[in-house]
């Protein structure tokens, strides 16, 4: 397992500069600052570790562990629950509302980006695996593609 | 996106030439023509006509405008509830509501950035219509 330790390692940090760079608390202060900003670095962190480890546990044939990993990637949909829940919870006492819609798309781009996270860490490590510099340079072509194609359309 | 006129006529208040609510009260109504403003959003084509129609997505517009500019407003206070309202004949979305600051210059900036919400996005020019 040790020749793993830095392939996974190149993958858990490329996945949570990724968390890091896709999270952003601007004017709306939406993760709050600091505590929602900690809950979401930390899923990050957890969704970062299960892509980096995924590619090892399969080059080593632990089937169990490739099983729990998948298991482990399905939990990221109570992200968009949580979110969903509290944003709502909020939104009752907002002066304008922001509106159902608005919160189903919020809650779903916190999810996504969890798999986008785990996505990253993956590529990463599976470059990482072959040869440490290729890791690095998946991970930033993944960092690139990531940040400059997963933003939304505005009104204009 | 262009600015429009609030005006009131008798009791009815207007945005441009699109309707948007009855106004009762004269206290009400002097406030509205002191602090209100009315914004236009114009769709481009047929997609955006439906896409700009979702409910949702102008629910969107107008908290986006609150939180960036402010409004004049508070709990119990029905009558200067921003609101939203379609012309049911080309799709043009007026906006009524009461910024902390009537610079349309600002209001048109702020606008501008309202993401659009993917659940309103929908193509209807893409489908088959049989033309």
């Amino acid at each position: 397992m040790n020749n793993y330790l830095l392939p996974v390692v190149v993958g858990i940090v490329f996945g949570f500069v990724v968390r890091t760079l896709l999270l952003r608390t601007d004017f709306r202060q939406y993760p709050t600052y600091p505590t929602g900003r900690i809950i979401h670095l930390s899923f990050g962190f957890i969704a970062a570790f299960i892509g980096a480890v995924a590619i090892p546990a399969l080059l080593e044939s632990d089937w169990t562990a490739v099983t729990f990993l998948g298991l482990a990637a399905t939990q990221f949909r109570e992200v968009r629950k949580m979110e969903r829940e509290s944003l709502q919870n909020i939104d009752k006492f907002e002066l304008v509302e922001r509106g159902t819609p608005y919160i189903e798309g919020m809650a779903q781009a916190f999810e996504s980006r969890n798999y986008l996270v785990m996505f990253t860490a993956l590529i990463t490590t599976l470059c990482a695996v072959y040869s440490f510099w290729l890791g690095i340079i998946g991970g930033i072509v993944m960092l690139v593609i990531v940040k400059f194609n997963m933003s939304g359309k505005s009104l204009m | 996106m262009t600015e429009a006129e609030i005006c009131i006529e008798g009791p009815t208040l207007f945005v441009g030439d699109i309707l948007i609510k009855n106004v009762g009260l004269e206290d009400t109504r002097k406030i509205i023509t002191e602090k209100g403003v009315g914004a236009i959003v114009t769709p481009k084509n047929q997609n955006s006509i439906v896409t700009l129609s979702s409910l949702g997505q102008r629910q969107a517009m107008l908290h986006h405008v609150a939180t960036v500019l402010g409004s004049y407003l508070d709990s119990g206070e029905p009558a200067l509830v921003p609101l939203t309202k379609r012309d049911m004949a080309d799709g043009r979305i007026a906006l009524f509501f009461l910024p902390r600051e009537k610079d349309f210059h600002q209001i048109k900036a702020v606008l501008d950035k309202v993401p659009i919400l993917d659940s309103a996005i929908q193509m209807p020019e893409v489908a088959d219509k049989g033309k």
